[in-house]
């Protein structure tokens, strides 16, 4: 087996791995990239949530009779 | 073993070194740990989707204290859980120092989601309400506790 031929057995293994941890690293970026994002807009409704009802809550009570 | 075979077998050890080296550097627990958080936060808001139209319901079917209390441990779930994506994006890979790291952010909102898995639909009147608000949490629990059990396991 020649240099050539053992060239041709190693470089697409090592491209193969390259390419899987490419792949993986990316998959891990665009899934936190995204989910950053939708936390971010859950976060602000559910604060908006108990900002809307924390408001409606005096009004809710009834009122005590000054002495 | 000849020269020419002492080489060949030089050059497949190499390939088998970078190939297991490389492997370990891909982490595909990290990958794994991103899910998990994406999970999560589409359990939390879920819950909070039965939660809100559940008060919102009329009449009530959960008041608004009990809907807030619930409200009030999610929104720290995802403040805790937006920390732990902000770790995460940080990093390439996982190792004992991050993973330890992501893990004391976690802790907190594991023992928030534990006491509101325990406690929190205690005051939830309407059965099928309360049933529907224990089992969205508990999926929350079970999401935590299978990323936390994948963050300890990094060695």
């Amino acid at each position: 087996m020649g240099w050539l031929q053992l060239a041709n057995l190693i470089i697409p293994q090592v491209a193969n791995v390259i390419m899987l941890i490419k792949n993986e690293s990316g998959t891990t970026t665009a899934i936190i990239s995204s989910t950053e994002t939708a936390t971010d807009q859950q976060i602000a409704q559910m604060q908006q949530w108990l900002q809307a009802h924390q408001a409606q809550a005096p009004a809710a009570k009834p009122a005590t009779p000054s002495s | 073993m000849t020269p020419r075979r002492s080489r060949i077998f030089c050059a497949l050890c190499l390939v088998a070194c970078f190939t297991l080296f490389a492997s370990s550097c891909s982490d595909s627990t990290l990958n794994q740990v991103a899910k998990a958080e994406a999970d999560i936060n589409a359990a939390c808001a879920a819950t909070f989707t039965v939660v809100a139209q559940a008060n919102a319901a009329n009449p009530p079917l959960i008041s608004n204290s009990d809907a807030a209390a619930i409200i009030q441990v999610l929104l720290q779930i995802e403040q805790g859980n937006r920390q732990a994506e902000t770790a995460t994006g940080q990093i390439s890979s996982l190792n004992a120092t991050n993973s330890a790291s992501i893990l004391t952010v976690l802790a907190p909102i594991e023992t928030a989601v534990n006491n509101a898995v325990a406690n929190g639909t205690v005051n939830i009147k309407d059965p099928s309400t309360k049933t529907k608000v224990q089992t969205a949490l508990v999926t929350i629990q079970t999401l935590l506790n299978s990323t936390v059990a994948l963050l300890q396991a990094v060695k």
